[in-house]
């Protein structure tokens, strides 16, 4: 029995928070995905760096992330009322402890609450 | 074991003509200087872009081109293949590596390769995710083709565990938490030279996960990459002594397990060979024992020792062609196997001529490993 390549949640390519400055609620939930994916890569970042064993831990977040994106994906996009919201796999400065570090890798600095 | 012509043709037929080859969802663009290893305090022969790129001129017109890596390693393979049993003995010439600027080199590729062994996990999830399953048996092919990406998925995490961990067996320090780690997608992928986009699960972007995953073009594959990796690695613990180069911490190492399966610790060279190596095998495939000279027109298809059944390449191949059982052939023996699968990849940013760069050394030490071997026929690429 072959794939069913369209039953999917169809989601506009590449999506990224500024697309959707001018739409608050949907740039509310992408910019908490990007946010908690840019704080878990702080932990994954001080697994690497010191921490081995905080791996498994870091690992459990990224079921967190499944789940928002469950929520992204029950949201229609506002630009397009066919499809709903998708990823955002970007870098969110506030989340991340690369200005605490002064830019080193080490000593690491434990990530915070994400937005 | 060969797989089943009469159960796959009609699939491989249809995947034939189906596929665009494209990865659809934009313009891939380079981003910033994600990739972009400078290549400047060593000498030219070691810097990676050579190896990738040197395909064009063999003729002796380029004096440098001796220089290159791979260079006797492709005269060598060549000369087999023309019948010349004894192939070519010349050893590589020209300069030695430099210890410092040669292990911060190193060091960099290494954190290149993290990158991205990383950059295909949003790529895999997020397919994955978009995936509607009417039921959560295995029986029901939207289920089982995101379970096949999820465990991919998890494999990536252990493949870049991995990549961390030689890096600091080295003494550098993987940098995850930065401003430039997550690519600007759409994006193509250094060393690999595919394009990939975060979009939902369609045709064309498991295709492009084939690409990534490919070692059709060795010039242009993560594992060409970490095989590189691994010669300056010899070439500088030759000269210089490997505990003059494996100098990191070891409290920084981490074994990772998941999914049972492991990424172990790297403590020294030989950990660092057999770990990237299994890496590589498992992305793409690894040569078949006793038809190395084949390679890669001819793969292994299987996962490698790291497990996991089938190696990337071939799951995503799996998908595309509708289930075609290739895991089920692999492992049951009173299948009839007798013909052979081609993969029709999509390899639009490919190069053009397969070449190989593997030194004779590492190219047996692929593949050292007992279990089921089935071999597929890869077109070779025009």
């Amino acid at each position: 029995m072959p794939v069913d390549w369209n039953s999917v949640y169809d989601f506009a390519p590449n999506p990224k928070i500024e697309d959707f400055a001018n739409y608050s609620d949907a740039s509310e939930l992408l910019t908490e995905f990007a946010s908690n994916y840019t704080s878990l890569l702080v932990q994954l970042h001080n697994v690497f760096n010191g921490h081995p064993e905080t791996y498994y831990d870091t690992l459990a977040g990224m079921h967190q992330l499944s789940s928002m994106v469950a929520q992204l994906f029950q949201t229609q996009d506002p630009r397009n009322a066919s499809r709903v919201l998708g990823p955002t796999w970007e870098y969110v400065a506030q989340a991340s402890q690369y200005a605490a570090r002064e830019g080193q890798a080490r000593p690491t600095v434990e990530a915070g609450e994400p937005i | 074991m060969r797989v089943s012509a009469a159960v796959c043709a009609a699939s491989v037929a249809l995947f034939g003509a189906a596929v665009p080859c494209t990865a659809g969802g934009g313009v891939a663009v380079n981003v910033g200087n994600f990739g972009e290893v400078p290549c400047t305090d060593i000498p030219e022969r070691f810097c990676i872009a050579n190896r990738f790129g040197g395909e064009s001129d063999e003729s002796g017109d380029d004096p440098h081109w001796k220089y290159h890596p791979g260079y006797y390693q492709r005269q060598h393979r060549r000369r087999k293949r023309e019948g010349d049993a004894e192939g070519s003995d010349e050893e590589v010439v020209g300069d030695t590596m430099p210890m410092d600027s040669g292990v911060e080199y190193v060091r960099q590729l290494l954190q290149t390769a993290i990158e991205v062994e990383h950059s295909t996990i949003p790529l895999y999830m997020s397919a994955y995710w978009s995936i509607i399953s009417n039921s959560t048996s295995p029986d029901d092919p939207n289920f089982w083709a995101g379970n096949t990406i999820h465990g991919v998925v998890i494999e990536e995490m252990l493949h870049m565990t991995t990549a961390c961990n030689v890096l600091n067996a080295i003494g550098g320090a993987p940098a995850i938490d930065t401003p430039d780690f997550i690519p600007d997608y759409p994006m193509v992928l250094p060393f690999v030279n595919v394009s990939g986009s975060i979009q939902p699960f369609n045709k064309a972007t498991t295709a492009s996960f084939q690409a990534i995953e490919s070692e059709t073009k060795e010039a242009v594959s993560i594992a060409s990459a970490y095989v590189h990796v691994l010669d300056l690695l010899t070439s500088l613990c030759q000269t210089y002594g490997e505990d003059q180069i494996f100098t990191g911490d070891p409290s920084l190492q981490l074994e990772a397990q998941a999914a049972g399966e492991t990424a172990p610790k790297i403590m020294n060279m030989s950990d660092a060979v057999a770990s990237l190596l299994a890496v590589s095998d498992q992305g793409g495939g690894c040569p078949v024992p006793g038809s190395e000279q084949l390679w890669p027109e001819v793969a292994n298809i299987s996962a490698g020792p790291l497990g996991g059944g089938l190696s990337h390449l071939a799951r995503f191949s799996e998908i595309i062609l509708g289930m075609c059982s290739l895991f089920l052939l692999l492992f049951a023996s009173d299948v009839p196997c007798t013909g052979v699968v081609t993969f029709d990849l999509c390899l639009q940013n490919a190069n053009t001529t397969p070449t190989t760069h593997l030194k004779g050394d590492l190219l047996e030490r692929r593949c050292q490993w007992t279990g089921t071997v089935s071999t597929t026929s890869l077109p070779t690429q025009k």
